[in-house]
């Protein structure tokens, strides 16, 4: 699986904080540059003037890399983007409000008091209009650079978590086949070949309904707990067949219950994980029983079996951990399911109500 | 030449199915089955054979937990079903193993393998050995895991073997596993005319040495094939000059 890095994306060329600065410097000279350019063009050159271009770039270096200081504060850039266009026009005027009323502040000091008779209103918003062209050309770029970014990491963020999913679906259907029971089904096909051939081709047959059946369930949402049933039973001959002596299982299902409708494979995960946990890991082997009744309008299914609920392994495994989920789902938190060590006994019990859909 | 072979898998099937698979090979002698780990402890003990077909996953302890308990280890081909573990810690080593079903040609090969190392494996049985005065040769099979690496080493391999908190850490080729046993244990299964106690934490194979010179205050300092030094203590170094002498 590929990792999600942002940060190696932008270490391209320059680095995010050198680009940044890089276009600051480069940005304001050439403001500057551009101005003095002008200003000879048109005939109102004066050192005076010159000098006031020279310090206006710092002082619009400094005010915009507040405003970028508050962007990253109030993380305006990650806002929807109707908000954050309303904010940068009202930034532009602000910022070249600001802007304006210090170079009127450093022509004081450089020139003396101005003249008051000239400072009217259209002055004063003429002037600002002048400054927050290029203001608006600043936040316009940065806004846009924001922008881009943003876009370019919800794509990354939802190419890793596309691919997340599909992992998670790949070990899905891995679980699902189970390779262990798969292949040591076919070793002991293998022995009875040649010790009990018409058994080997019982086994055959219980084995190719299985895997048919947990190849194709996910078409159907809820299946008649009959048929259910009836692969469960695949299942534990199946396993009847591999650990022999070791294993003894009983079906006890009220008839009233067959045609209640249960998500598919939920019964034969219950079964496989009794097996797995109960009998595979016990030198003596045990039993597994399942039950299934009607009671207040609820299916209660039960597989218990001999062992014990190991303390080390904290996880129940994805198998539980997929009942549950696809329960809750289905069933909008009505359905049941509950995991029960009786240490007298030496059983456990799995128990499933499930409601009416 | 017979190969005196045990199998062990806790499906009947399983082995009735490696029965049949061994039956066209003759010199394959099948001694008996196990079917659990601590059975199968019992019959190695009891037969010593020369081969075991192990099945790594058994309810109790699996196969290679059982192995680990042994003291000396037989030629083992390991069989699973599915083992994604398992075969990683195959890939270090030169281990055989087959996966179930199991293919005839597979198989073939083998036992050519173990036929192979066999023709430095006849060895008297010691059917009366028990684990407590039972000695290693140097040529006996010692399996060691250390987390997911396992090791099938050969005793006269093993150049150096240096105790570290409780276990003991074993040097040989390029590799150095820790073996859950203790150092003291250890010693008294060692055959004393390969293996030196040089201090208190390291015992040396006599035959890895390469140099040795007088070091402070009477201690002895050794130089092994690999580079390593080690140092006799005052208490050893006379033992050892008369050991050397001899």
């Amino acid at each position: 699986m590929f990792q999600f890095s942002p940060k190696k994306e932008m270490q391209m060329f320059f680095s995010k904080r050198q680009a940044y600065w890089v276009s600051q410097v480069f940005g304001w000279s050439t403001f500057v540059v551009y101005e003095i350019v002008n200003l000879l063009g048109l005939g109102f050159f004066s050192w005076n003037n010159a000098v006031l271009m020279l310090l206006a770039a710092p002082l619009g270096v400094a005010i915009t890399h507040i405003y970028r200081a508050i962007l990253v504060r109030w993380r305006v850039l990650e806002m929807p983007f109707t908000q954050m266009a309303v904010l940068a026009l009202v930034a532009v005027f602000g910022l070249s409000t600001v802007l304006f009323a210090g170079l009127i502040l450093v022509s004081w000091a450089l020139e003396g008091a101005p003249n008051w008779a000239e400072v009217n209103a259209n002055y004063v918003f003429m002037s600002i209009l002048n400054w927050s062209r290029y203001i608006f050309v600043w936040v316009l770029i940065y806004h846009l650079f924001g922008l881009m970014e943003r876009i370019n990491r919800t794509q990354f963020e939802r190419l890793a978590s596309e691919n997340q999913l599909k992992n998670i679906e790949l070990q899905n259907l891995k679980a699902q086949l189970n390779p262990h029971f798969l292949f040591n089904a076919l070793n002991s096909v293998k022995a009875l070949t040649h010790s009990d051939p018409k058994r080997a081709g019982d086994a055959v047959m219980l084995l190719s309904d299985l895997l048919r059946y947990s190849l194709n369930y996910e078409k159907q949402t809820l299946v008649p707990l009959t048929d259910e049933l009836a692969v469960t039973r695949d299942y534990l001959a199946l396993e009847k067949i591999r650990f022999n002596s070791r294993l003894e299982y009983a079906l006890d299902i009220d008839p009233a219950a067959e045609k209640w409708p249960i998500p598919p494979i939920l019964l034969v995960t219950l079964a496989e994980n009794a097996i797995k946990h109960g009998i595979a890991q016990s030198v003596q082997g045990g039993f597994v029983r399942i039950s299934a009744r009607l009671e207040n309008d609820k299916l209660w299914l039960t597989v218990c079996n001999t062992g014990n609920l190991l303390p080390k392994s904290g996880h129940q495994g994805i198998g539980l951990d997929n009942i549950r989920r696809r329960l809750d789902m289905l069933f909008a938190g009505k359905a049941v399911f509950d995991l029960k060590n009786d240490l007298e006994q030496n059983t456990v019990t799995a128990a499933v109500q499930i409601p009416a859909f | 030449m017979t190969i005196r072979t045990l199998l062990i898998d806790d499906e009947d099937l399983a082995r009735l199915e490696m029965r049949h698979l061994l039956s066209a090979f003759p010199e394959i002698h099948i001694l008996d089955e196990a079917s659990d780990a601590s059975d199968a402890l019992d019959k190695i003990r009891r037969y010593r054979p020369d081969l075991i077909f192990l099945d790594i996953n058994m309810p109790g302890k699996n196969g290679f937990e059982m192995l680990t308990e042994l003291e000396e280890s037989p030629h083992v081909v390991f069989v699973t079903a599915y083992d994604e573990f398992a075969v990683r810690a195959f890939e270090t080593n030169a281990l055989d193993y087959l996966l179930k079903p199991v293919r005839p040609e597979r198989l073939e090969k083998a036992i050519a393998t173990v036929r192979e190392a066999g023709r430095e494996l006849a060895t008297p049985v010691s059917t009366s050995a028990s684990a407590q005065n039972y000695m290693l040769r140097r040529d006996s099979l010692v399996f060691i895991k250390d987390g997911e690496k396992c090791f099938f080493v050969r005793l006269s391999d093993i150049f150096l073997f240096e105790s570290e908190d409780n276990y003991v850490r074993v040097y040989f080729g390029t590799e150095k596993p820790l073996h859950r046993k203790s150092l003291n244990m250890l010693i008294e299964k060692l055959p004393p005319e390969l293996f030196f106690r040089a201090n208190r934490q390291q015992i040396i194979n006599l035959e890895n040495i390469k140099n040795i010179e007088p070091f402070f205050n009477g201690t002895l300092r050794l130089t092994l094939h690999n580079g390593m030094r080690v140092e006799i203590s005052v208490r050893r170094a006379g033992e050892f000059k008369e050991r050397l002498s001899l």
